[in-house]
């Protein structure tokens, strides 16, 4: 077990070597878009092509227009896709790496915030599909936009201590990727992104309140279209942040030098 | 200051019995291996190193020998860090730089110039070192224009050039070997080998595991003799060199 000490000596680590996480996130996407005429942009033109198309179909399911709709759908899919995206690679955030890991000794946490900023790197691709549709629904900004930062960074916080235990615990049991992934599936339909948790009726109205996800979006989707969300989810957030933090911590101090043996 | 302390360093690691493991390989690496040992259904755990206690200074050319599976490699990623011991201490100090697997962090679809640049920040250079030692690494590889095509397009032989010239760059405290690798022409081979010696010079503290007895004549004042996860003798080149031929009879 590491020391408490050399846990955070693996953050410190992380942050001193911004720069190697950082240009190998951008080399992640760089690469994998090489040869093509729009570059990354293809995220954001698969982005918009799948929002375009699913706010049709649930506008035309819901009788509601597509100009309302539209803008709640497109914040919806983006900001899950970051979401469901993190939890799946998360899952090989560190096998991905074996061939590193077995060459050079680095902070581990570098393997999950280079996974990560490389799907803020897309996120933000995508989130000009959000503006692109606001544009063109006239959908009105106000200022409760600002209430979108706070939520934005319990966004990327939470995926810090998700990937960090999924990443540990999928090395080690090889089914739990397949389990994640088709879990994350399923959540985006048990989750408000293309229907509206005001739609619900009655003792159903838990898949919506009781779904962490509902909250997480809810808190970046409802400043963007001039709400402010409610002081519920960010309790929630806030909490699942420290109690995800601890423990994911509390695993990294204690399993994360046997990573290496499960590979 | 350098040095590498080890005290009564124990190693034991385990193997589960899934698909995604090959246990055929460790099975047959126990004829020739460490200790294996059956946990519970499905699970083994192999006795890498057992009660390894040395030290090094600076200046110090440790040479490591045994046969196949008897923890060479297993020691030289406790040193480096990647494996952190069951018990005892390991204590290092200095910049450490390992030659285990060539080719690191460049990937297929990016040119040879950014092979060399990622792969120089995979190892553990800054991004300032590594932009300035980019000429010099792409000189030596020989590969000149072909630096700017994809490295999809080299042979083994080529991406074996990238690697060698980010793996050898840099001053190292500590510098661990696994094997002496010699691939490409016979020209790049003596250049490769010249500029791996100036490497060796430079480090403080070396530790080499090879079979060539010749090699680590050549490049150790200390040998140590590893069989099934122990030291079987560590002391001057010619002594234990000589143990070790009677040993193996």
């Amino acid at each position: 077990m590491l020391s408490f000490n050399l846990v955070l000596y693996d953050i410190y680590e992380c942050f001193k070597k911004r720069k190697i996480w950082t240009t190998l996130s951008y080399w992640d996407i760089k690469t994998r878009y090489r040869r093509t005429v729009i570059g990354p942009f293809w995220l954001t033109l698969g982005m918009a092509i799948t929002v375009l198309g699913l706010g049709l179909v649930s506008s035309s399911i819901f009788k509601i227009s597509i100009q309302e709709f539209l803008p709640y759908i497109s914040v919806g899919i983006v900001m899950w896709t970051y979401i469901s995206t993190v939890i799946v690679e998360a899952c090989s955030v560190f096998t991905s790496q074996a061939s590193i890991i077995h060459n050079v000794k680095m902070s581990y946490f570098l393997y999950v915030v280079t996974m990560i900023s490389r799907n803020i790197i897309i996120l933000f691709h995508n989130m000009l599909v959000i503006v692109i549709v606001f544009i063109v629904c006239r959908q009105p900004v106000s200022t409760e936009i600002f209430w979108f930062f706070p939520g934005f960074i319990l966004l990327i916080f939470n995926s810090f201590w998700v990937s960090i235990l999924l990443g540990v615990f999928a090395t080690r049991y090889r089914d739990l990727a397949s389990i994640v992934s088709h879990l994350t599936t399923l959540t985006m339909f048990v989750t408000p992104i293309m229907w509206k948790p005001n739609m619900l009726e009655g003792s159903r109205k838990i898949i919506a309140t009781l779904n962490p996800f509902a909250h997480m979006i809810s808190l970046v989707r409802d400043p963007l279209l001039g709400q402010v969300p409610s002081l519920e989810s960010y309790l929630i957030m806030i909490g699942m942040l420290v109690v995800g933090l601890a423990l994911s911590l509390w695993v990294y101090k204690k399993y994360i030098h046997r990573v290496v043996f499960w590979m | 200051m350098t040095f590498i302390n080890l005290n009564n360093v124990n190693l034991e690691f385990p193997i589960y019995n899934t698909q995604a493991f090959s246990l055929k390989n460790s099975i047959l690496n126990a004829t020739t291996g460490g200790m294996l040992r059956k946990r519970e259904k499905n699970t083994y755990i192999v006795s890498a190193l057992k009660n390894i206690s040395f030290s090094l200074q600076e200046g110090d050319r440790l040479g490591l020998i045994g046969h196949n599976g008897a923890g060479k490699t297993t020691l030289l990623k406790l040193l480096a860090g990647i494996y952190s011991p069951s018990s005892g201490n390991v204590e290092t100090k200095g910049k450490i730089a390992t030659l285990f697997d060539i080719l690191l962090g460049a990937r297929d679809d990016m040119t040879g110039y950014e092979g060399l640049y990622v792969s120089s920040l995979v190892r553990g250079k800054s991004v300032a070192e590594s932009k300035h030692a980019l000429s010099k690494m792409a000189e030596f590889t020989e590969l000149g224009d072909f630096l700017n095509v994809p490295m999809r397009t080299y042979s083994s032989g080529m991406k074996l050039r990238i690697g060698f010239a980010v793996a050898t760059e840099g001053t190292p405290d500590i510098l661990l070997i696994d094997e002496v690798f010699g691939a490409g022409d016979q020209n790049f081979v003596n250049k490769s080998r010249e500029r791996l010696m100036s490497l060796i010079e430079r480090s403080g503290i070396l530790v080499f595991s090879s079979h060539s007895e010749a090699l680590l004549k050549k490049l150790c004042n200390k040998i140590m003799v590893l069989e099934h996860g122990e030291i079987k003798a560590i002391g001057e080149t010619e002594e234990v060199l000589s143990f070790y031929k009677n040993s193996i009879g």
